[in-house]
């Protein structure tokens, strides 16, 4: 109880959570009388999981994209497509920030490459400056719940699920949450009569002729995938390769003399996820050994009879470590100790995922250390409280969302039963 | 800590080293991964050579599962190096200057702590794994495809001595050197 607390004490004074973690794994196996390398063979676990292989490739193929003039064709081809519609430029910001968010896991990389392009362009055309600065912000981890985002994999991981059915589930949640703020977005614009655009074909097709090498990749990544052809982490290989292939050799942005910068600054975000991942599974290993699951079960079911009450406590906790913990520490350390629980008030695993992940989208965007807030804050030169409120009426209308995914199953594994 | 008396030559290298085996590894793995998709698909099509060549690329798997091994831990020490892993950090806001180097010295040193009793692990582990004998992948045994380990915790260890000692000189003086230490 007292290392407990002294290790809280630590992780709240802004110590490293793998060496928070870590130190809870060692003084756990001390206490169970093992020997201390016992630790280092559950880290050594991370050779035994293929998968893994894929957030490397994938998270190393978003940053290169993001060094790319990719952000500004995504924007070109989807204002082409989609401008003309009221509010047109905030859906579009919306379905972009979406997609790229997808491929490059909710980094900070979407607000910092799309915002750029899209907050300026946002004020240019006379929207309210809270609303672009809540768009832009709560964007930026707008497509957590789409294939291939990295936190699906890891939940797929941890919770030792099909991540492609984990894809397929999160779909319709994640297009339920655009299709909201987009209508959300139309009500705002026209209240603030921002002028709409007309719909050109001319402009479209030089739009998606800009793109051409870069608008198949969704089709090769999920086409991949669901034919059979690839397996997740070789869709991440060759995702990787094509777009170094496009980037360096075919557009040629990103000259070849910058790629080993791309590759060391993505591998640092790699391995922040991976050293928390593997000090994690030690932690786990000891609490499985403990029981612990099995007890906090015990524990909850003496006062929760009901799945629905259940459910309500889970989003109320879920919401909560979202506002504290980053999303990969929380799925590495949480879901191994809710999933037993879940599963035995006969709730979906897939289920869970998409109602975890999508709890925790807006834990981005909530105070006190909301990455989205900070990001969004440095970028724009704006104060962190301004942002909160700016984001408010957007976390609203995301909460709403995440009550009809936790309460409504069908949502998510509709598309998942099509998948075998 | 003679480290922290040669700055330069000492972290060059080791930076050059971190730096090199990270773009070179994960080159080297993008690559094999898509040969293996494209010789196991040829094969698949009956194509004489590459159901030939198969067998002989089957340590592309296991190379891969360690590489990821490597690239993470390597990317997580680049990311001590640059005081970047991540963490809660709440409390430091509300903080001024010299106490928040305070507080930072007592987390440099329990990190440093921590990571120190992860490299003493993993020195037994690889120690054990020797006597073991078993093979990762082709003729490399476990233990140098789990090298890395020790190497890794170690570094990062240091790492967080050294932070502790730039701290403590900032809690002092009041001065920031920090954003030096990135570099």
């Amino acid at each position: 109880m007292i290392i407990a607390a002294f290790l809280l004490l630590f992780a709240l004074l802004g110590a490293p959570l793998f060496a928070v973690i870590a130190a809870s794994a060692l003084s756990g196996f001390h206490s169970g009388g093992m020997d201390l390398s016992a630790v280092m063979i559950e880290i050594n676990r991370i050779v035994d999981t293929p998968v893994l292989l894929s957030i490397p490739l994938f998270t190393f193929a978003g940053y290169l994209m993001g060094e790319s003039k990719t952000p500004q064709r995504l924007v070109d081809i989807t204002r082409a497509a989609l401008g003309w519609m009221p509010g047109g430029l905030a859906v579009v910001t919306l379905a972009v920030c979406a997609l790229f968010t997808a491929f490059t896991g909710a980094s900070g990389v979407t607000i910092i490459a799309m915002g750029a392009l899209l907050y300026p362009a946002l004020m240019q055309e006379k929207y309210p400056e809270k609303f672009s600065l809540g768009t832009i912000t709560t964007s930026g981890s707008l497509g957590l719940l789409f294939p291939p985002a990295i936190p699906l994999i890891l939940y797929g991981i941890i919770a030792q699920t099909s991540i492609d059915k984990l894809f397929a589930a999160g779909i319709l949640p994640g297009m339920l949450m655009v299709f909201l703020l987009g209508g959300y977005s139309m009500f705002v614009a026209h209240r603030a009569k921002v002028p709409t655009q007309k719909f050109n074909w001319a402009t479209l097709g030089r739009a998606l002729r800009g793109g051409i090498w870069e608008v198949p990749l969704p089709v090769i990544v999920l086409g991949g995938i669901y034919s059979g052809f690839f397996a997740v982490s070789e869709a991440a290989a060759v995702t990787a390769l094509y777009v170094l292939i496009v980037e360096v050799f075919v557009y040629r942005e990103v000259p070849l003399r910058q790629l080993p910068g791309v590759m060391v600054k993505s591998m640092t975000l790699v391995g922040g996820i991976l050293i928390i991942l593997g000090v994690s599974m030690a932690s786990t290993s000891y609490m499985i050994d403990q029981e612990v699951p099995m007890k906090l079960f015990t524990f909850i079911k003496a006062h929760i009879s009901s799945k629905l009450t259940f459910l309500i406590l889970l989003n109320v906790f879920l919401l909560i470590l979202g506002c504290i913990l980053d999303i990969f520490s929380a799925i590495v350390l949480v879901v191994p100790l809710v999933l037993p629980v879940a599963l035995n008030y006969g709730i979906d695993p897939v289920h869970l995922g998409i109602i975890f992940l999508a709890n925790m989208q807006i834990g981005y965007s909530t105070p006190p250390i909301g990455m989205n807030l900070f990001i969004a804050s440095y970028r724009f030169d704006q104060p962190v409280v301004k942002l909160y409120w700016a984001a408010l009426p957007f976390l609203v209308l995301l909460l709403a969302v995440v009550l009809i995914i936790t309460y409504w199953p069908a949502l998510s594994l509709f598309l998942p039963a099509l998948v075998q | 800590m003679s480290e922290a008396k040669r700055p330069h030559i000492v972290r060059r290298v080791l930076h050059g080293l971190e730096n090199g085996s990270l773009v070179t590894l994960l080159s080297v793995m993008i690559l094999l991964a898509v040969w293996q998709i494209v010789l196991r698909n040829l094969a698949g099509m009956r194509i004489e050579w590459a159901q030939g060549l198969v067998g002989k690329f089957i340590w592309i798997d296991p190379f891969l599962r360690y590489g990821v091994l490597w690239v993470g831990l390597l990317g997580a020490m680049v990311a001590s190096r640059e005081y970047n892993h991540i963490t809660i950090d709440v409390v430091s806001y509300f903080l001024k200057k010299r106490v928040k180097a305070a507080v930072k010295v007592a987390v440099d040193l329990f990190t440093a702590l921590v990571a120190g009793l992860l490299t003493y692990a993993a020195v037994n582990f690889i120690a054990d794994e020797m006597t073991g004998g078993a093979k990762a992948f082709a003729k490399v045994p476990t233990w140098i495809a789990e090298l890395i380990l020790p190497v890794a915790f170690g570094v990062i260890a240091l790492r967080y001595i050294i932070f502790a000692g730039r701290h403590i000189y900032e809690a002092l003086t009041g001065k920031d050197e920090t954003k030096e230490a990135a570099s």
